[in-house]
């Protein structure tokens, strides 16, 4: 078995490039559809997020060179492909092919090593390209042992410890300083962007009540509309301070707009109880000695950007750790893929469940009660066979390989043809 | 005697057992799981019960009459503050500080356990001595675990304050939460003193001599920190009072418990000194 991989990201290529080459949801399905007629039905893995856009491909026998791959790409991306763009692709095969979708994954290839968000996008994109072609049985090896390796790297390494992001890194002070955040108030100041995010983050993890004050009324307004709070103007925000537990703050004001004596009007009035205070303006909103008062907790900027950068290089020590793992993963893989008896075997397996498959759904579908659905019900029966059939395969397909590393293959290949008496269903 | 050391032995091993569980899950980076700390907490406690059990049927006399007696006591509240508190909530690292502190007073305890302990008056009505001794015991254990919880509360708030992340910030629960903790202990505690005051004075009632327990040192430092943690209750309660400031003062409130604990019998002769004493002293 071959695969090659080519692609784009973030390290070769600018934004304007990705865009050029980038495939939304709905485009992906048919870009595999295309290219799978023009290259002799080769299983094909299309992934494609605002950092890269890399197009994998596998089968027997994988003669495409780089241009040939950059070109299909084009084509399904109805754009042009110039010389100057070529330059910025780049283009693996076999074992190396296999570990890059291994680091991809794992977020080692990440702008943000260590994010999980990649993993998600990669099952997802997976999904699609199992939905577009049922019998991709090298996508499905591919990729159930890249996601494995993947979750093995986030569970055996700090790979993924440490926030990194503002709105999450203020998430997690509100958790460390309130006990049930679905008890609590945020209010935003301002309606940047980062701020929004904050209070989406502080909503996601259970805030229900929010406060919006901001300079326009208007936009204020539809900002609190959104999240099902109140909105607030400038002038009332000192007055409503006392009914805040969570404070986020990111105007463009060139002066405080939080000053030292309304947080310990504030903090009197709620008789101590903490307050969070999180200033992520420049010019700063919140005046700095504030930090310095009994029970109000203040990070700026400054402060969330140095968490960010330590927990960056705390995750950037495990990289050499993951890497291993990806490493040993990828090379067992690709022994996997270069010993033909194993994609032999899952093809015959394949067949065999796909015929029973077919001749019970044909069975099925043909008795009267059956036959008087409505199309849409008879595409959700084929799905739930088509589901439940994936689900019997995967532990199956898993267990497989696994015996492949162990050195057991011989003795499970031959017990998986004696019980689905496979050499008698090819003759 | 050999079955008085095995018990001891147990105990203590036990509790050094929940102390290493707690602490070594503090260094790591993965969630804290208090489960084989609660488990390993209730067998030392177990223990515990069985040596005062033990003393108390070989000496024949209720287990309180000496220094080992005292502070088994008074690991034994302490052990019962902490799994009370542990079997309703997630006390992450709080285990990782109340336990080597119950290992430590135990060490202590298991140093006199060759002691005899002291016989008290044959005119002491029985059952009110044990309820008045276990019910202050208990109290002493919830003030104590309130006191540790305002200790963790301030590292928890200094963690936040000086932007200190490491594995106490990872590990100790929510300010919030200690808070609600510290003032459910404080509670706990009040109730458990005040009947242990009450039934002293009824104790006192029934004796010749009531001047001599109502004159005790001992019975005035109980007064001062009974009036102090009623403060601290007030304040909590009615006041709605939260914070830092609070959480000094509870610590403060401990230095009152300490010292009608152990201090009264540095400091002065108490007619409570049976408690605390070995015989002979």
């Amino acid at each position: 078995m071959q695969i090659k991989v080519l692609g784009i990201n973030f390290k070769t290529s600018s934004l304007e490039l990705r865009e050029k080459f980038s495939f939304t949801q709905a485009r992906i399905s048919p870009a595999i559809q295309a290219i799978k007629e023009q290259t002799s039905k080769l299983d094909v893995f299309l992934l494609s997020t605002c950092n890269r856009t890399e197009l994998y491909l596998a089968g027997q026998d994988v003669t495409l060179d780089k241009a040939e791959m950059a070109q299909l790409l084009a084509d399904c991306a109805k754009t042009s492909l110039t010389d100057a763009d070529m330059t910025h692709f780049y283009m693996k095969s076999g074992p190396d092919a296999i570990e890059h979708l291994m680091r991809v994954c794992s977020s080692l290839d990440s702008m943000v090593v260590g994010e999980t968000e990649i993993l998600g996008q990669v099952k997802q994109a997976y999904s699609i390209a199992v939905e577009t072609q049922p019998d991709c049985k090298y996508v499905h090896q591919l990729l159930q042992e890249s996601i494995r390796t993947a979750k093995r790297v986030h569970t055996e390494t700090t790979i993924c410890h440490g926030r990194v992001s503002v709105s999450s890194i203020a998430v997690d002070f509100a958790q460390k300083v309130f006990d049930n955040l679905s008890e609590k108030t945020a209010m935003i100041v301002g309606a940047g962007e980062t701020g929004e995010l904050t209070l989406k983050s502080l909503i996601d993890h259970g805030v229900k009540n929010v406060i919006v004050a901001n300079r326009s009324a208007h936009k204020g307004a539809l900002l609190a509309k959104e999240y099902g709070g109140k909105s607030i103007t400038f002038d009332l925000l000192e007055e409503n301070l006392a009914l805040t537990d969570i404070v986020i703050s990111s105007t463009s004001a060139p002066h405080c707009m939080i000053k030292t004596g309304a947080v310990k009007a504030a903090i009197e009035k709620r008789h101590n109880r903490p307050i969070l205070l999180i200033d992520i303006a420049v010019p700063r909103d919140i005046e700095p000695e504030i930090a310095n008062m009994d029970n109000v907790y203040l990070y700026d900027i400054d402060d969330l950007q140095k968490i960010t950068n330590e927990n960056l290089a705390h995750r950037h020590l495990a990289v050499d750790a993951a890497t291993e793992i990806v490493k040993t993963e990828a090379i067992a893989l690709a022994d996997l893929f270069a010993d033909n008896s194993f994609p032999i075997l899952m093809k015959d397996l394949t067949e065999y469940i796909d015929n029973i498959k077919e001749e019970e759904l044909e069975k099925t579908l043909s008795k009267e009660a059956f036959s008087k659905l409505e199309a849409h019900h008879h595409d959700e029966l084929k799905d739930l066979v088509h589901r439940l059939s994936n689900r019997l395969m995967g532990p199956a397909r898993k267990q497989l390989a696994e015996s492949h590393k162990n050195g057991q293959w011989e003795q499970f290949a031959q017990s998986v043809r004696k019980l689905f008496n496979l050499k008698s269903h090819r003759k | 005697m050999i079955w008085q050391i095995i018990l001891a032995g147990s105990a203590i091993a036990c509790c050094i057992a929940a102390s290493v569980t707690a602490l070594s899950q503090l260094n790591r980076q993965r969630p804290f799981t208090e489960k084989p700390v609660l488990a390993l907490s209730i067998c030392s406690a177990t223990a515990i019960i069985l040596l005062l059990a033990l003393r108390g049927i070989q000496e024949g006399k209720i287990p309180v009459f000496g220094q080992m007696e005292a502070l088994s006591l008074y690991s034994l509240a302490l052990f019962i503050s902490y799994i009370n508190m542990a079997a309703r909530d997630n006390l992450k690292g709080v285990s990782a500080i109340v336990l080597p502190s119950i290992t430590l007073v135990m060490a202590i305890a298991l140093t006199s356990i060759n002691d005899v302990p002291t016989s008290p008056d044959a005119t002491w009505p029985t059952s009110l001595l044990s309820l008045h001794v276990s019910s202050a015991f208990i109290g002493y254990g919830f003030f104590t675990t309130a006191s540790i919880l305002a200790l963790i509360y301030l590292i928890q708030d200094n963690n936040l304050k000086r932007k200190h992340f490491g594995a106490t910030y990872e590990n100790f629960p929510s300010l919030e939460i200690l808070d609600s903790l510290m003032r459910r202990q404080i509670g706990l505690a009040f109730i458990t003193f005040t009947a242990s005051i009450a039934f002293g004075i009824m104790m006192a009632h029934k004796t010749a001599d009531v001047s001599k327990w109502i004159m005790d040192p001992k019975a005035a430092a109980t007064a001062a920190t009974w009036i102090v943690y009623a403060i601290l209750l007030h304040l909590r309660t009615k006041g709605d009072q939260h914070g830092r400031k609070i959480a000094l003062a509870t610590i403060a409130g401990l230095l009152f418990v300490l010292f009608t604990f152990f201090g009264v019998h540095i400091v002065t002769e108490s007619s409570h000194s049976f408690i605390s004493t070995p015989i002979g002293n």
